[in-house]
């Protein structure tokens, strides 16, 4: 075969190629997706790699996702009962109060995370490509509810082994995992701007996060929290949540009704500003990124 | 209806400072701009306006730090512009970067979802294309290894195969083609040749100006944020060499390359001269009119005969021709420590094009010739304009005949 015999044969080849993307595209060309749509599209595939990627890197690969909460909660146990000897828990047993408060927990506090520095980790996308930001914040929240989900299945795993029947309010679980997921994206869609003017939030924010862990009724009950005080615990939103998720699953009690007004307002409030303040950010973005 | 029109364009970046200021006092002052206009600040476009109708191609072409980028951001609504009016009508494929979002630990099939994804298609779309895309790129053996064991080549071949799927009305090319082999540059060119003709807008920016010149019908030549020259390739190409020529553009470069020659022998070469035979001449060479370079050079240790090269590179990169002066017998001899070297082409037959010329020092002898030191400097030759790149890269002194 001699050049010009292979040349036609190429050019043949991208002229066929293209005769049969032109038949694709004429009927394709009404399917022009819109913003809204583009914005599940692209939510559904960053999920997507999230999970895959995540599940990839570790030799366990996605095994970790109930190793650590495992492992947490047992490292808690025998501090707090083997060490120090303190009965904590009347009815519940100890690892099964934390196992159930700590898989909440962990929700929140690495979703968070993630969701806080999602635009940076990204920056390579918002750079080059033209599309809705906020996926960029939302995404992490979903890939970890996934995460979630399957913890959720281990504690009622978890439940059976310790014999303790779930009670039927169970089905309420899914307003607390819901209002933790709208507190996640409010509280993202205001820190990751700021974590991309100065990547000082981040760090702030697993400070914070640290310290709330002990704000928050994960490793002991709010009974601990003598009486005059637990209104004030009780401004916390993170630490109504986890005592109402609880409260529903294994019914040791809920937060008071007040508590939860404040909790969904503060919530609400945090997505509206937070939803503003990411719109104006939008614009300067891909400049101080 | 033009596919895109931008009307008085100006776009400023912010400082670390100024952005971290920016974003505190969007979050405060519900985003009124104060007005500071004009102070300290540093405008990477200034006043830009053009259309591009559907069915062309504007060639962006101008020296590192022109504002190319920025103004392909500005199209890929990537970043917003400071001031001024874009309308865009369509589907905007961007090629600024190959291969956005790719993840190194997911294979290339899913990367060729997530991307595509990325890029603008739905998945049922690109589930379509599939086979194409897998076909355009050519690595249909290593579909299902993980992307981080792929070559920089094949990374971005798989990276354009899904960008050139996306179909859009208005393709954005930012300098990515020179990555991959020459068979696929090729058949990039020819994608984008098809888009143009199938009616869409392509805006390309490159800094081979051959390759502009294939492509686009109309050039804009940008520099220091603002439209110098806008019109066909040619004059815009014209006007962008000359000012890579005038002094304000590259000067000659001076290089002394470092070597491994343990008799230490370090030659420079300076004063380079080049005149037809009468008059001198600037980088502005006439064909088929006879040239000659004059140099002097000096040899810091005298021990080792030198010997001379001269060659031109067009500027897309092809070797049009190198001449060793020891193939002519002619050398600095080992006690010569410095000296003139005059060099006479009786007819220069190089197409009118852009060339870099380059002047080297070498030790002689056949085989492997160890590099004292190179200078080199663009040039441009000029003739008679139907010369065009389909004449090849050389003219042949000829006799037709026919009986």
């Amino acid at each position: 075969m001699n050049i010009t015999e292979h040349n036609l044969e190429e050019d043949k080849k991208i002229k066929a190629d293209l005769t049969r993307d032109l038949e694709k595209i004429n009927f394709r060309k009404s399917a022009n997706s819109t913003e809204f749509h583009r914005f599940w599209e692209m939510l559904y595939t960053l999920v997507a790699r999230d999970i895959k990627s995540r599940s990839r890197q570790a030799f366990l690969g996605y095994l970790w996702v109930i190793l650590e909460p495992l492992l947490a909660t047992g490292v808690f146990t025998i501090l707090f009962q083997n060490v120090l000897h303190l009965r904590l828990t009347e009815e519940i047993p100890y690892p099964v109060f934390v196992f159930s408060g700590m898989i909440l927990w962990r929700y929140f506090s690495s979703g968070l995370a993630e969701s806080a520095g999602s635009l940076i980790g990204n920056y390579n996308l918002i750079t080059q490509v033209h599309f809705p930001r906020k996926v960029l914040v939302l995404y992490p929240i979903i890939s970890k509810l996934v995460d979630f989900g399957i913890t959720f299945i281990l504690l009622v795993l978890v439940l059976l082994l310790f014999a303790i029947p779930l009670k039927w309010t169970v089905f309420f679980v899914s307003m607390p995992l819901l209002l933790t997921m709208m507190l996640i994206y409010g509280l993202g869609l205001f820190s990751a701007p700021v974590n991309v003017a100065g990547r000082d939030i981040s760090k702030v924010i697993s400070v914070v996060l640290g310290f709330f862990l002990y704000a928050t009724p994960v490793l002991y009950p709010v009974t601990l929290i003598s009486a005059q005080y637990r209104s004030w615990y009780f401004l916390n939103p993170i630490a109504v949540i986890v005592e109402g998720f609880r409260g529903f699953l294994l019914g040791s009690g809920q937060p008071p009704l007040w508590a939860w007004g404040v909790t969904v307002g503060v919530t609400l409030v945090l997505l509206l500003l937070g939803n503003m303040v990411f719109d104006r950010f939008e614009t300067v973005l891909a400049d101080v990124i | 209806m033009p596919a895109i029109e931008m009307e008085g364009i100006w776009k400023r970046y912010l400082t670390k400072k100024q952005a971290a200021w920016t974003v505190l006092r969007l979050m405060m002052d519900r985003g009124k701009k104060k007005g500071k206009d004009g102070k300290n600040l540093f405008w990477a476009l200034r006043d830009i306006s053009f259309t591009v109708k559907p069915g062309e191609a504007l060639g962006i072409i101008g020296p590192n730090g022109a504002g190319k980028t920025t103004l392909l951001r500005l199209l890929g609504h990537i970043a917003t512009p400071t001031r001024g009016r874009l309308n865009t009508k369509g589907r905007i494929g961007a090629l600024i970067n190959l291969g956005a979002g790719f993840h190194p630990e997911l294979t290339g099939r899913e990367n060729i979802f997530l991307n595509g994804v990325i890029l603008g298609m739905s998945r049922k779309e690109i589930a379509g294309k599939f086979d194409s895309i897998v076909e355009f790129s050519g690595l249909k053996d290593v579909l299902d290894r993980p992307v981080k064991r792929y070559s920089s080549g094949m990374y971005a071949r798989l990276g354009f195969s899904v960008a050139i799927h996306v179909d859009p009305d208005i393709l954005l090319v930012d300098e990515v083609l020179a990555v991959g082999d020459m068979q696929f540059q090729k058949k990039c060119y020819q994608r984008m040749w098809d888009l143009v003709s199938r009616d869409r807008a392509v805006v390309f920016v490159s800094h081979n100006l051959w390759a502009v010149k294939q492509i686009c019908n109309r050039v804009m030549f940008l520099k220091d944020g603002q439209i110098q020259y806008m019109g066909t390739p040619d004059e815009a190409i014209r006007a962008y060499e000359g000012y890579i020529y005038s002094d304000e553009g590259r000067a000659p470069q001076h290089i002394e390359m470092p070597y491994a020659d343990t008799t230490e022998t370090t030659v420079i070469l300076e004063d380079i001269r080049l005149s037809d035979g009468n008059k001198e001449l600037g980088k502005q060479i006439e064909m088929m009119k006879p040239l000659n370079i004059r140099f002097h050079f000096r040899k810091s240790n005298s021990l080792n005969p030198v010997a001379f090269n001269v060659g031109f590179i067009r500027d897309d990169g092809l070797h049009c021709c190198s001449i060793f002066s020891d193939e002519a017998n002619c050398m600095a001899h080992s006690d010569m420590k410095e000296g003139y070297v005059e060099v006479r082409f009786p007819n220069v037959l190089l197409l009118p094009a852009s060339y870099r010329l380059y002047i080297t020092a070498m030790s002689p002898g056949p085989g492997f010739r160890l590099t004292h030191a190179i200078e080199h400097f663009p040039i441009q030759v000029f003739g008679p304009s139907y010369f065009d790149t389909q004449h090849g890269n050389l003219y042949m002194p000829v006799d037709w005949r026919i009986e």
